[in-house]
């Protein structure tokens, strides 16, 4: 009896979500499923999020944390958006908060996110990075004309060790049929260099995303989508392998989600995404 | 005579108004008879007040189940963004950020641009919203066309006239001008290159399979 009740005592931010879900229509509901190779590393996860007039509220819950945010968006049609939100994030090991703010117009895209947590994050939510501390980052892209895009990223990081790294990454994207991206980057004083390919294989669109860094890092990402039908329902699979050595796969079809990935250790993370509302 | 000249008038006014509900139903009937495409080409006016040359391809499956499809050429900063509108819910595809934001018919307003792409590819509900007034007719390079005044009902249309050419030989939008309510021009366009095409709903939602889809309310 003594190891269940803390047990039970963990599993409370679930049943608070049952508790929020019967009194409020959601707009979307998605359960998973968590699971990583060791002891005591099995965690069922509950997101959902729900209209509040012209604002986003979203829930994440796991055992032993649970994550609020909220979430808004001015749209300007074909002209552009911006968008901004912020979580808070709280747990038996720690708390953390997350602001973002993003936007397109016209030639310009931008988004900034700061977040600091005083634990791992992947402690307050099993899909985010197994860091912690402060986290800082800037987008941003530009339109030269309607071929040519510059990118730039800017990363800093001041982890729970009091480490600091920075990060800066700046590409160049032509887009002919097929999106060609080449680009130079440092991360933590590694140097890398960056190719891209994008592009539809076939008719029904397929499209597949590729994108190579190398240097004193390596990471492929790849990424593969199907439209299954008018309804905006995709196959999609993803890959990312990197080293120092990790990888990650992924596939959703449908309304399902399955993530595999090794990190220091194998985990796999089942989800089922359940959408409701007036705007199917 | 005065009693005479009254009510000719009031006929001449009715005969008038008669024409104009007559034109929009022929222009009505004309763009229902099958799928049709236009590239729209002028100048619209920016949010902050500059003037833009604009051109899009205009892509309309009229009837029951109608579906357009707006895609953007010019500005060159618009490039690749296109808006799809059905009955229900617009989508708004955003190149740059490859986001594709789905909204419900009744909130997807454009504001700033002076008018509302929502309805450029529904000329009834266009017409339904404004009180019309038939000016007179007008020579142009595509042959006799009706030139028509539209005011809006209500201030949510975004502009305070609107003045459209209509051919006369295939009942049609040739031109279309809008303006606020101090005279100046927030949208010139013109509609070229018109022709019924066998369009199909698939196509007209096409769409870059891996955008990432936001839904509001």
């Amino acid at each position: 009896m003594a190891a269940i009740g803390p047990k039970i005592y963990r599993l409370l931010p679930i049943a608070c979500c049952a508790l929020f879900l019967s009194h409020a229509t959601a707009q979307s509901l998605t359960f998973g499923l968590y699971g990583r190779l060791g002891p005591d590393n099995l965690t069922p996860t509950v997101e959902a999020t729900l209209p509040l007039g012209d604002l986003d509220l979203s829930a994440r819950l796991q055992r032993d944390a649970l994550g609020l945010g909220l979430g808004g968006a001015l749209e300007f049609s074909a002209l552009g958006r911006l968008s901004y939100s912020a979580r808070v994030s709280l747990g038996l090991v720690g708390w953390g908060l997350q602001a973002a703010a993003g936007g397109a117009l016209g030639p310009l895209a931008a988004n900034l996110e700061a977040a600091y947590s005083n634990t791992l994050r992947s402690r307050l939510w099993v899909g985010d990075e197994a860091e912690g501390g402060l986290k800082l980052g800037l987008g941003g892209r530009y339109r030269l004309d309607p071929r040519q895009t510059l990118g730039l990223q800017l990363g800093f990081k001041n982890d729970l060790a009091g480490i600091a790294r920075g990060a800066a990454e700046l590409s160049y994207a032509l887009r002919q049929e097929q999106t060609y991206t080449f680009g130079l980057g440092v991360d933590d004083s590694r140097l890398y260099g960056l190719l891209g390919w994008r592009g539809e294989l076939d008719e029904a669109g397929t499209l597949l995303e590729a994108t190579l860094r190398a240097g004193q890092l390596g990471r492929l990402e790849a990424a593969l989508t199907t439209p299954l039908d008018e309804e905006l329902n995709n196959l999609k699979l993803h890959l990312t392998l990197s080293y120092p050595w990790a990888a990650t796969l992924g596939v959703e079809v449908y309304s399902l989600l399955a993530e595999a990935r090794y990190d220091n250790g194998f985990s796999l993370w089942i989800r089922y995404k359940l959408i409701f509302g007036g705007n199917p | 005579m005065k009693k005479l000249l009254a009510i000719a008038v009031l006929c001449l006014g009715l005969a008038m108004a008669q024409s104009v509900a007559e034109i929009t139903r022929q222009v009505q009937t004309n763009m229902d008879r099958s799928p049709w495409e236009a590239t729209i080409t002028g100048k619209i006016q920016l949010p902050d007040g500059s003037s833009q040359e604009a051109e899009f391809k205009l892509q309309v499956i009229p009837g029951k189940e109608q579906l357009a499809r707006v895609e953007f050429k010019k500005p060159a900063a618009l490039e690749g963004n296109f808006v799809v509108i059905s009955d229900k819910e617009v989508w708004n595809y955003l190149f740059l950020t490859n986001q594709l934001i789905i909204q419900p018919r009744a909130k997807a307003r454009i504001e700033g641009l002076g008018f509302n792409l929502t309805d450029l590819g529904d000329f009834q509900e266009l017409t339904e919203r404004l009180t019309l007034r038939l000016l007179g007719e007008q020579n142009t390079p595509a042959g006799a066309a009706w030139r028509i005044q539209g005011t809006p009902k209500d201030a949510s249309l975004g502009f305070a006239s609107m003045e459209i050419l209509v051919l006369k030989s295939d009942p049609r939008p040739l031109a279309i001008t809008l303006r606020d309510s101090s005279n100046k021009l927030l949208a010139d366009l013109s509609f070229n290159n018109f022709r019924r095409a066998n369009l199909t709903a698939q196509a007209l939602r096409k769409r870059p399979a891996d955008a990432e889809v936001l839904r509001r309310n």
